[in-house]
C-alpha cells in the first residue's frame, strides 16, 4: 500500500491552555490550504445536484433576476442617472445580492457544518470561506450575463470590463471579512443569523443600489463608510454604468473594513478556534 | 519525527446551562447560577510511538473529552497538550459525507478532511474501494446507501489515511459481523506496522485483547495507568460501586472480558406447537424457544434473556427474561443451562429473528449470545402490522371479513 507523503506527517498539536496561537493557526491554514477549494466545490456541486436542471440553475437564476430587473427598472421605476438606469440597478443589485447571501451563508457556516466541525480538526476559517467561495460562481456568471443584457439596453462594453474579476474578488473579500467573525459569533449566540437578516434589510437602502451616490450631493462620500459601496461601484465601473460616482474612495473604504475585520478575525479565532466546537 | 501524545496536568472545564441568548452574557456567571463541570482534571500521561493504549472508564469518566482533545477538536482549559503525528480519529468516520454526492466524490471529501491530499486519495482510491466492497455503488449518491454501506465506506477511507496515530472509538461494535472482522484485522495490521493506537472504550474484553497498557479514568481523574489486566481489576472496583444505579445501565451490558467471568456458548432452537423444530409458524399456535448454554467457567445464578425482532427492524416485539436472583443455580463446564420459553403467537405475517443471551448474576455482563435465528410467521388476518390482534371492522352494522384471502 502506498505510504503517505511527508506533508501530512508533520502535524504537531501543541496547546497550553485553550488558546490556539495565531502562528499555529496560520501554519495549519497554509498546510491544509487545499481543503478550502475542495470544501467549496463540494458545497457548490451538492447545492444543485438533486435538481433536474442541475448546474444550469447557476446560470438560469441570475439570468432570470437580470431580466426582471431590466424590465422593472426600465419601465416601472426610474431614477435620474446619466447611464441607462436598468443596467445601473442590475449590476448594483447582483453585487448586493451576492454580498448579502455570502454574509448570511457564511455566518451560519460553522453551526451548519457542526457534524464536520465537532469530529475532525481543520482551520475553522475554511468553513466561512467555503460558503463565500461556493457562492462566487453565481455572481461571476450573473455579471457576465449582464454584458449582453446591458448591450441591448444600450450600454456597450468597454475596456473597463477587464476589472470585472477584480469586482468579484472585492465582493468576495468583503463577504468573507464579515462572514468569518460572524460565523464564530453565531456559535455562541444563535440570534446572530436573524440580526444579520434584519441589518441587511436596512442596509440595502443605505447602499447605492437603486440610487446613485451622487444623489447625496456633498455627503456622497459618507456612503463609502458602507463596505458594500466599494464592490458595487467597482462592478458598475466595469460596465461603464457608474453614473460618474466616485470610485476610489468607496474601494478604499471597503479595504479598510477588510483589514480591520481581518485583525478581529485573527484575534477571535485564536481564542475560540477550538473552544467554539464545545458548543456545537 | 516520532509520533507521540503527551498530556501534562490537563484539565477541561465545561460550563453547563449556558443560555445561547445574548443578554445572558451581560450578567455575571455566578448570579445566573451556572454550574461548571470539570470533565478532566489534572491528567498526565504520555503515549509513545507504536504503543497501543486503551482508555477505559464508565460513561462520564472523560473518555470522549480525552478523545476530542487528541483529535484536536477541543482545547484544554488548563495544562499542556501535545500531539505529534497525524491523527486519524475513527470518530471521523464518514465525516463530511454529503448525501447528494456520489460515493466516489465523498471518498475524496472525507479523505481530505481526514488529512490526505487529493493525490494521496487518488493513489489509495482503488484499495479504499476494494476494502469497502462497494464497487457497484460508487456512482450513486450516498443518500441511497444503507447505514451499513455508509459505515463501510467511511471506515475504508479512515483506515487508508496512513495514520501515525489511530484513535478508535466504540465504533467497532457497528456494522455486520464479516466487516467487523475485516476492520479488526486492518487495525491489527496498522498496529503491527507501528501505528500508535488509542482505543477508547468501556468494553474491557476488547481493551484487553488489543492493548497491553490501559488508562482508567473515573469522574475526570486518572485513577490507573499501567498493565491492561491490572487495569481491569481497578475498573471492576469502580463498576461495583455504581452497579446498582439503574436498570437502563443493566440493559447496556457489555461483553465480559475473557477469563474473568467466562464465556457461554448459547444455542437456540424454535419448536412449533407439536414440539417439532419448525421455522414456519402459524399465528395462534403457541411455540417454544429452547435455549442451551455451555459455560467455560463456573457461573452462579446466571440470567437469561430472549428477544424477538422483525427482520427489517430493531424494535423488540417480544422479550422474556429472568431478573437477577430469580433463578438460582450453579453452572459450569459440563453443567449446561437448559431453558425453554413458551410463547403465545400473536405475531403478524412477517419474518422475525430471535436470539438468546446469557448474563452474569447481576445482569451486568453479557457472557454469551446465540446467533439470530430467523423464523417466519403466517397469520390468518388480512391486516398488516407487527402483531396480529385479530381486528374486527364493522361499518354501519356490517362486519367485514378479516381473513386473508387464501
Amino acid at each position: 500500500m502506498p505510504t503517505a507523503t511527508t506533508e501530512s506527517s508533520q502535524t504537531v498539536l501543541d496547546l497550553a491552555g485553550d488558546r490556539t496561537p495565531i502562528r499555529a493557526l496560520v501554519r495549519d491554514i497554509v498546510r491544509r490550504r487545499h481543503l478550502l477549494p475542495m470544501l467549496a466545490s463540494r458545497d457548490f456541486r451538492a447545492r444543485y445536484r438533486s435538481s433536474k436542471l442541475g448546474i444550469t440553475w447557476a446560470i438560469l437564476l441570475p439570468l432570470f433576476q437580470g431580466t426582471i430587473l431590466a424590465i422593472v427598472f426600465s419601465h416601472l421605476v426610474r431614477i435620474q442617472t446619466t447611464t441607462n438606469y436598468a443596467a445601473f440597478v442590475m449590476v448594483g443589485m447582483m453585487t448586493w445580492t451576492y454580498l448579502t447571501s455570502s454574509v448570511s451563508l457564511s455566518a451560519t457556516s460553522i453551526t451548519d457544518q457542526s457534524d464536520i466541525a465537532s469530529r475532525v480538526y481543520f482551520p475553522r476559517i475554511f468553513l466561512s470561506g467555503m460558503a463565500v467561495l461556493a457562492n462566487a460562481p453565481a455572481l461571476f456568471i450573473g455579471l457576465v450575463l449582464v454584458i449582453p443584457i446591458a448591450a441591448i439596453l444600450g450600454v456597450n462594453p468597454t475596456w473597463h470590463l477587464v476589472t470585472l474579476p477584480l469586482a468579484v474578488l472585492l465582493s468576495l473579500l468583503v463577504g468573507y471579512a464579515f462572514g468569518a467573525p460572524l460565523a464564530l459569533l453565531n456559535v455562541y449566540f444563535r440570534d446572530v443569523r436573524y440580526l444579520i437578516i434584519a441589518a441587511l434589510q436596512a442596509l440595502l437602502y443605505l447602499s447605492p443600489v437603486i440610487y446613485p451616490m451622487t444623489r447625496l450631493h456633498h455627503h456622497m462620500n459618507l456612503l463609502a463608510i458602507n463596505p458594500a459601496t466599494g464592490p458595487i461601484e467597482l462592478a458598475r465601473w466595469s460596465f461603464n454604468a457608474n453614473n460618474n460616482d466616485p470610485l476610489l474612495v468607496p474601494i478604499l473604504g471597503s479595504l479598510v473594513w477588510i483589514v480591520g475585520l481581518a485583525v478581529v478575525t485573527a484575534v477571535s479565532y485564536s481564542k475560540h478556534e477550538r473552544l467554539a466546537c464545545d458548543r456545537l | 519525527m516520532k509520533p507521540y501524545i503527551r498530556f501534562e496536568n490537563v484539565g477541561k472545564r465545561y460550563v453547563l446551562n449556558n443560555s445561547p441568548l445574548l443578554i445572558s452574557k451581560l450578567v455575571p456567571r455566578r448570579r445566573q447560577g451556572l454550574s461548571e463541570i470539570w470533565a478532566l482534571k489534572d491528567i498526565s500521561f504520555a503515549i509513545d510511538e507504536g504503543e497501543t493504549v486503551a482508555i477505559v472508564g464508565t460513561n462520564g469518566a472523560g473518555k470522549t473529552t480525552t478523545l476530542r482533545l487528541i483529535a484536536g477538536v477541543s482545547a484544554p482549559t488548563e495544562g499542556r497538550l501535545q500531539v505529534a503525528g497525524n491523527v486519524a480519529p475513527l470518530i471521523g468516520i464518514g465525516v463530511g459525507f454529503n448525501p447528494e454526492l456520489s460515493g466516489r466524490e465523498n471518498i475524496f471529501v472525507n479523505g481530505q478532511l481526514l488529512g490526505m491530499t487529493a493525490d494521496e486519495v487518488r493513489r489509495n482510491y482503488d484499495s479504499i474501494v476494494a476494502f469497502s466492497e462497494l464497487e457497484d455503488y460508487l456512482e450513486s449518491p450516498v443518500k441511497y446507501y444503507s447505514s451499513g454501506m455508509f459505515l463501510r465506506l467511511g471506515f475504508s477511507v479512515a483506515v487508508h489515511t496512513q495514520p501515525q496515530i489511530l484513535v478508535v472509538d466504540e465504533i467497532l461494535a457497528v456494522g455486520d459481523a464479516a466487516f467487523q472482522v475485516k476492520c479488526n484485522a486492518r487495525i491489527q495490521e496498522l498496529q503491527q506496522s507501528g501505528t500508535t493506537v488509542v482505543l477508547v472504550t468501556h468494553n474491557l474484553g476488547l481493551a484487553v485483547r488489543m492493548a497491553k497498557r490501559a488508562i482508567v479514568l473515573n469522574k475526570g481523574g486518572l485513577v490507573f495507568d499501567g498493565d491492561a489486566s491490572e487495569a481491569m481489576g481497578v475498573y471492576h472496583t469502580i463498576l461495583s460501586e455504581i452497579r446498582d444505579v439503574s436498570d437502563t445501565a443493566k440493559l447496556d451490558a457489555g461483553v465480559d472480558p475473557d477469563g474473568l467471568l467466562g464465556r457461554a456458548d448459547v444455542d437456540l432452537d424454535i419448536l412449533d406447537h407439536t414440539g417439532a423444530p419448525n421455522r414456519h409458524l402459524q399465528t395462534g399456535e403457541r411455540f417454544t424457544v429452547s435455549v442451551k448454554a455451555e459455560f467455560s467457567h463456573e457461573v452462579e445464578d446466571p440470567c437469561l434473556g430472549v428477544g424477538i425482532v422483525p427482520t427489517e427492524g430493531h424494535d423488540i416485539v417480544a422479550s422474556a427474561f429472568t431478573k437477577p436472583g430469580e433463578y438460582r443455580g450453579v453452572h459450569g463446564p459440563g453443567k449446561p443451562l437448559v431453558a425453554t420459553v413458551e410463547l403465545d403467537n400473536h405475531l403478524a405475517t412477517r419474518s422475525y429473528r430471535v436470539h438468546a443471551e446469557v448474563f452474569d448474576s447481576q445482569r451486568k455482563w453479557l457472557l454469551g449470545a446465540s446467533n439470530r435465528e430467523t423464523f417466519f410467521v403466517k397469520s390468518n388476518s388480512k391486516y398488516f402490522g407487527t402483531v396480529d390482534l385479530g381486528g374486527t371492522v364493522t361499518v354501519n352494522g356490517a362486519t367485514m371479513d378479516n381473513r386473508a384471502p387464501q
